[in-house]
């Protein structure tokens, strides 16, 4: 007998489990519901998303710049990058979305494609943001590496306003919807909320433990419902 | 891992006697519960997410064969590869068998319970394959060739300066020879010597928070971006979980979530959330070649449906040790094996058996914060009495303890008596204490007097003034 048909029939065994075809079904309809469970209400009011995703990622020490006109992002993270005495050089995923804007009127160097060891400073685009924890969402494909978030020091967000919903929940729904309706995951999903940091030294919190040192998110006040 | 529960009351011992433990310790008490506190008082639906999180995990258990095998399902439809392991050998020969298959020499580790639970490092170290823990608490006990004392903070039981001293012996072959004094120097310099390892490993393993029946996806809730790292730049990722880890969707582990950090380090999320799904896509820049998925029974399965059965609905958040008087005064290693205070003392006995771990259901005050804490709202204290009553059906205590018990039972079950001997003891003890107000010393109560002074009993016994109360 193969060790998983030992721990499925030990398992039954304890469930006291004979036919699994109904319990079966009902699972598979819970799944395919997937509803919510219970959601907290900080989140409720839609047109409070921007205020509430920007002061709870200032509470997790994330800096953010919102901006009406998309061609100061480059600008804004160059500032960012100043303010800290960075060097004006980036790697960025290579996604359409980020190409739109006009990188080569600003003064930063920019490169293209996953994180090298090298590489001090990134710029990434989300996919969502939750406004009730200031968590960005990432989701990995050919054109936005998920070595772009972990191995710089300094990591730039690019955040378009339509993209801050209320809760996780409300991410998933967005996240099925451009995945057809189903959950077909890519590699990784990313939920990032501040900066790296650890508690392991003293009990005390440093920032910085092995991913960014550094989080900025640049938001966009796009018109898009 | 070696289990040592058996001295357990030697060890609290000594941990009671060492001043840098009661130091470090300290921290502890004064970090998590505070933090944990000002996080809920700002989520005012938390106590009604205990509801709800303890409703899906029992579910889930009541279902577990089917959540397993849809898991597999989609797991293995993303490109992954599920392995059941039945025991810790099954499971360390699992990982074993991967490593020699792709030629590692190195392999990176985020945290993993499991791993610990296994003792899988040594194992691989036995076996030619060096095992690096990258979580900055592992690899503080991994350089002092210690266990974790603690489910989500390893090194709890360290000072800085015991830190500084290890990184001072560890780090001199990288050309460290200065002893840092600075918390922020001690992280980067771990920083540093660590980042070239993930580099350079061939295989990553890391632990899971969740297994996500819809998807095929595995969970790790960290700070550091360790866990990361370790997933993202080997070869190999290796997924170590336990069976109890499946949730049946996303929503579920996202109720789950508002609870986890919360509970654990008073944060609202921790920094990074990562789901895991099979291995690097077609056209991916990164990620690993092979998404490897190791399922750890050791024991749980068997668990499942018993009068214990409800400890599987432990998401290992670290509140009951966090609030534990016990924990707290004695640290983690005294308990023993791989899980400490409340949580442990239930699971212990039940996937390490009870003839030797009797001690450590006793190793409680029943003060109940543990459970009044716990976010999946386990009954701790009395899964603990349930031991306590296995204990003694087997004939396990020693005669002394039995005898003992033995005549306390007799006395309460005959309360005429009871209250006639209280009444009496009352009185003696009162006028023998009433200069200093207290005990240094009692014959038979070493085991209090030795710690701290008895005080001497004021007044009448509760039962009299109970029945004043009442009445």
């Amino acid at each position: 007998m193969s060790a998983r048909e030992a721990i499925l029939g030990e398992i039954r065994r304890s469930l006291g489990r004979r036919a699994t075809a109904d319990a079966a079904r009902d699972i598979e309809g819970r799944i395919a519901r997937h509803e919510p469970n219970l959601v907290p209400q900080r989140a409720a009011d839609a047109a409070k998303h921007l205020a509430l995703f920007v002061e709870r990622s200032e509470r997790l020490g994330v800096s953010v710049d919102v901006v009406k006109n998309p061609g100061e992002v480059p600008d804004k993270i160059a500032a960012w990058l100043a303010r800290h005495n960075l060097p004006a050089r980036v790697k960025m995923s290579p996604d359409a979305a980020l190409d739109a804007f006009p990188w080569s009127d600003s003064l930063l160097d920019v490169g293209r494609g996953r994180a090298a060891p090298d590489d001090l400073n990134s710029v990434t685009p989300a996919f969502a943001a939750v406004a009730e924890t200031g968590t960005v969402m990432t989701v990995s494909d050919p054109a936005r590496p998920t070595t772009l978030n972990f191995m710089p020091d300094n990591h730039a967000i690019v955040l378009k306003k339509s993209q801050i919903v209320g809760t996780l929940e409300a991410a998933w729904a967005r996240f099925r919807d451009s995945r057809g309706g189903t959950a077909a995951m890519p590699r990784t999903v990313n939920l990032i909320s501040g900066a790296s940091r650890t508690g392991d030294i003293d009990a005390r919190i440093y920032q910085g433990a092995h991913g960014p040192r550094r989080v900025h998110i640049v938001i966009v006040e796009d018109d898009a419902p | 891992m070696r289990l040592t529960s058996p001295s357990f009351p030697a060890n609290a011992q000594k941990a009671l006697g060492d001043d840098n433990l009661k130091s470090a310790m300290k921290k502890l008490a004064e970090g998590f519960p505070v933090a944990r506190l000002a996080a809920i008082a700002e989520l005012p639906e938390f106590e009604a997410l205990r509801d709800r999180g303890r409703e899906i995990k029992d579910h889930v258990l009541a279902n577990l064969d089917l959540y397993l095998e849809r898991f597999e399902k989609t797991c293995v439809e993303r490109g992954g590869q599920v392995h059941w392991a039945r025991t810790a050998e099954d499971a360390r020969n699992v990982v074993l068998d991967i490593c020699r298959r792709v030629g590692a020499k190195t392999v990176t580790k985020g945290k993993t319970m499991i791993g610990e639970e296994i003792g899988l490092n040594k194992f691989l170290e036995a076996h030619g394959v060096l095992p690096i823990e990258t979580d900055l608490g592992e690899y503080i006990v991994q350089l002092a060739d210690e266990p974790p004392s603690h489910i989500i903070a390893p090194a709890i039981h360290k000072t800085k300066e015991q830190v500084a001293d290890l990184f001072l012996e560890h780090h001199r072959r990288y050309g460290k020879t200065a002893k840092l004094s600075d918390g922020a120097d001690m992280v980067h310099e771990a920083r540093e010597i660590l980042r070239p390892k993930f580099l350079a490993a061939d295989v990553g393993v890391t632990g899971a928070n969740f297994l996500i029946a819809e998807t095929g996806s595995t969970v790790i809730v960290t700070n550091e971006g360790n866990g990361d790292l370790t997933q993202m730049l080997p070869r190999v990722h290796i997924v170590m979980a336990s069976l109890e880890k499946v949730v049946p969707t996303l929503e579920d582990a996202s109720t789950i979530l508002r609870l986890l950090a919360r509970s654990a380090t008073g944060q609202e999320m921790s920094v990074y959330t990562t789901f895991s799904t099979g291995p690097r896509r077609a056209g991916d820049l990164d990620g690993p070649e092979e998404f490897h998925v190791v399922l750890l029974d050791g024991g749980r399965s068997a668990v499942l449906g018993t009068e214990f059965g409800e400890m599987l609905r432990c998401i290992r958040c670290g509140a009951c040790m966090n609030h534990c008087p016990v924990y707290n005064a004695i640290g983690g290693h005294a308990y023993g094996w791989v899980y400490p205070g409340p949580i442990g003392s239930v699971l212990t006995p039940a996937l390490q058996g009870i003839a030797a771990t009797r001690h450590l259901p006793n190793a409680s005050t029943f003060c109940g914060k543990c459970e009044s804490v716990c976010p999946m709202r386990i009954p701790l204290p009395r899964l603990l009495r349930q031991w306590r009553e296995k204990a003694f059906e087997a004939n396990l205590p020693p005669l002394g303890e039995r005898f003992g018990l033995g005549l306390w039972a007799f006395f309460a079950r005959t309360p005429w008596l009871y209250r006639l001997a209280t009444r009496l003891a009352v009185a003696v003890l009162g006028a023998l204490g009433r200069k200093s107000g207290r005990f240094s010393w009692l014959p038979l109560a070493s085991g209090w007097t030795d710690a701290r002074d008895l005080p001497a009993p004021e007044g009448r016994s509760f039962h009299a003034l109970w029945k004043e109360r009442r009445g």
